[in-house]
């Protein structure tokens, strides 16, 4: 087991090698620059003399090894878009309310969604399911940007109940992290209805009740350990995307998350915002898999990794 | 052959006269047909297949480009009342009426045909991408979850660092690369959802090789593609098959998303995002009908396919069929 988080581990280095160069490619290859598409047009001779300081005339490879020279460090270079901050610091600064924001959704999330999910499945066909069905597809079918609005005109404008927008205490929370969290309840709720009804029809299930068990052991020690591995696969990434970040939530309820990063940067060609984004990313999507593949192995003895 | 042996002997028996009401002649059905029937008992699964349905008519039927492409002429409008980007002179943000179903946009031009054309556009990518995407991920995941070892090793990689992009971004990226259009959209979106479908297609089939009717089939002598076809496969599908049906309202969203911030679908081809994104939610308070027909759209195609989904996952677990 050791040494297979190892061997993980060294995989991730390799997986964040390739990637930055992938990225470094792909984001140089895409038309335009980061002094092009300003208010006021720069002029060609001060953008050459803005591409000279910034390094951005030297070829691709030189720039590259100046770029991972400066992350050994942990030195991520300059946002182009807000020359006067690190890309260090611009995360530091905006990811802790992203976090905050995603972390409180996801709670939710996991809260609501896994127990609807069973006792959908435990009901199998009967209105207990539809309705649980019915509820998390209500979540899934609308794109939560819309909620976000409707959710403002209902309860801020219309009710005045809570704030339209803000980041200043719990009042602030309740509409974002209900916008932000009714996706993946849906999703949640989905797939721990497939996995346990998956699960609920297996021989062991059928022997534990012949052997007389009781109901909840039935349920938690046999069937729910049993449909988690399926589940696992699905929940592991959703934990990710929920704690970096939505642009539509944070631009529609103002929050001044990181969110709005992951489509400006790309926007703004804001190279070192860019692949310092992908490169926080990756480490977090690396770590939930391992985690993941790690909790593969202590739920179900049969999964070995040689 | 084998698999018509039992059948053959309940024959002879029957024919031999031998407890005839004990041995009961089951007839012969594949799995599918058992699928259809329990699908078509399951409500909300059919509920689900009619509004796919509809919205597929729709979305093949808006004009008559079809039969127009055999005929040799220019496609006219059918289910749609004109074409998609016909702007009426006057009548700009109206709202719903007897001549306008749905009003109007902004422009002037019918909501109600550029709803219908929408359909078109939203389908054709969330299905298409969808099934670029399980042509990628399927095999991929199959080979990396039976073979293990190695070839996992790279196939895992290659996810991981593909995954390790961050989505949104990458389609940014690969948007601003190709330049927004139909296509491109399409590509970006398969790009990017086919890890997925891989990464549960692996899991699945690295839990189901260590099973005793796999190493049972395999002590036999059964082939590997056999085993592929007759266990791995019906055994792996329910998830996937949820799994790619609620990919295409996935993709619908995120070719939605991407229209949104106008990188997406160009003007004025309509999609149903960059209908919302543009003009709907700008002006929600007021014109409402450009933000509620598109969202209700969204929310119709979501449900439909989610619905679906689920039934297909019922219907198609062959385990289901102990139960009867």
């Amino acid at each position: 087991m050791g040494r297979f988080i190892l061997m993980r581990l060294v995989g991730l280095v390799f997986v964040l090698l390739v990637l930055s160069m992938m990225t470094f490619g792909l984001m140089h290859g895409v038309p335009g620059g980061p002094w092009h598409y300003g208010q006021r047009p720069f002029s060609e001779d001060q953008i050459a003399a803005l591409k000279t300081r910034y390094g951005l005339d030297r070829p691709l490879w030189e720039q590259y090894v100046t770029w991972l020279s400066g992350v050994v460090r942990f030195d991520f270079g300059k946002s182009f878009d807000h020359p006067d901050e690190t890309v260090m610091g611009l995360v530091g600064r905006t990811w802790p309310v992203t976090l905050h924001l995603g972390l409180m959704a996801l709670a939710v999330a996991f809260g609501i969604g896994i127990p609807l999910g069973i006792i959908a499945a435990l009901k199998q066909n009967t209105w207990v399911d539809y309705l649980a069905t019915l509820l998390s597809v209500l979540g899934f079918v609308t794109p939560h940007f819309v909620w976000g609005i409707v959710f403002i005109l209902v309860f801020a404008l219309a009710l005045n109940w809570l704030p339209t927008g803000g980041w200043e205490g719990p009042r602030y929370w309740i509409l974002p992290v209900t916008a932000y969290a009714l996706a993946p309840i849906a999703t949640i709720a989905r797939y721990t209805r497939a996995s346990v009804v998956d699960a609920i029809r297996a021989d062991y299930v059928r022997t534990a009740r012949a052997k007389g068990l009781g109901e909840r052991s039935v349920i938690f020690r046999h069937v729910m350990r049993n449909a988690m591995i399926p589940m696992l696969t699905v929940f592991g990434p959703i934990i990710p995307d929920m704690i970096t970040g939505s642009i539509f939530i944070e631009a529609i309820f103002r929050i001044p998350g990181l969110g709005k990063f992951w489509v400006t940067s790309t926007f703004e060609r804001d190279y070192p915002m860019i692949i310092g984004l992908t490169m926080l990313w990756a480490v977090l999507i690396a770590v939930t898999y391992l985690i993941t593949d790690i909790f593969y192995v202590m739920v179900d003895p049969r999964v070995h990794y040689n | 052959m084998a698999m018509d042996k039992p059948a053959d002997n309940a024959v002879d028996v029957v024919l031999g006269g031998e407890a005839t009401d004990t041995v009961p002649l089951r007839q012969k059905r594949s799995i599918y047909r058992d699928a259809v029937r329990r699908f078509a008992r399951n409500r909300l699964a059919v509920v689900g297949l009619i509004l796919v349905l509809i919205l597929t008519t729709l979305a093949l039927f808006a004009d008559d480009g079809i039969f127009a492409f055999f005929l040799g002429r220019e496609p006219q409008p059918l289910l749609a009342h004109t074409p998609y980007d016909k702007i009426f002179y006057g009548p700009a943000g109206a709202f719903p009426s007897l001549d306008y179903w749905m009003g109007t946009d902004l422009n002037g031009r019918d909501l109600f045909s550029r709803i219908i054309f929408g359909a078109r556009i939203s389908l054709s990518i969330g299905f298409l991408a969808q099934l670029i995407a399980l042509g990628i991920g399927l095999p991929l995941g199959g080979i990396a979850g039976w073979k293990g070892g190695k070839i996992d090793f790279f196939v895992m990689r290659l996810v991981d660092v593909m995954s390790a992009m961050p989505t949104l971004l990458l389609a940014f990226l690969i948007m601003a690369r190709l330049g927004a259009g139909y296509w491109n959209v399409m590509l970006a979106i398969a790009i990017t959802s086919w890890l997925e479908i891989c990464r549960l297609t692996r899991a699945q089939f690295l839990m189901l090789r260590e099973k005793e009717f796999i190493e049972a089939s395999r002590s036999i002598g059964v082939g590997t593609l056999r085993i592929f076809r007759l266990h791995l496969l019906p055994n792996a599908l329910a998830p996937i098959i949820v799994s790619v049906t609620l990919g295409i309202p996935k993709a619908i969203f995120t070719e939605a998303s991407l229209s949104f911030l106008g990188v997406g679908i160009n003007p004025p081809m309509p999609s149903w995002g960059q209908m919302l994104g543009r003009d709907g939610i700008a002006n929600m308070t007021f014109y409402w009908h450009l933000a509620l027909f598109p969202a209700l759209m969204i929310a119709f195609t979501m449900l439909g396919f989610t619905l679906m989904g689920d039934g297909l996952r019922d219907a198609l677990d062959p385990r289901m069929l102990k139960d009867k």
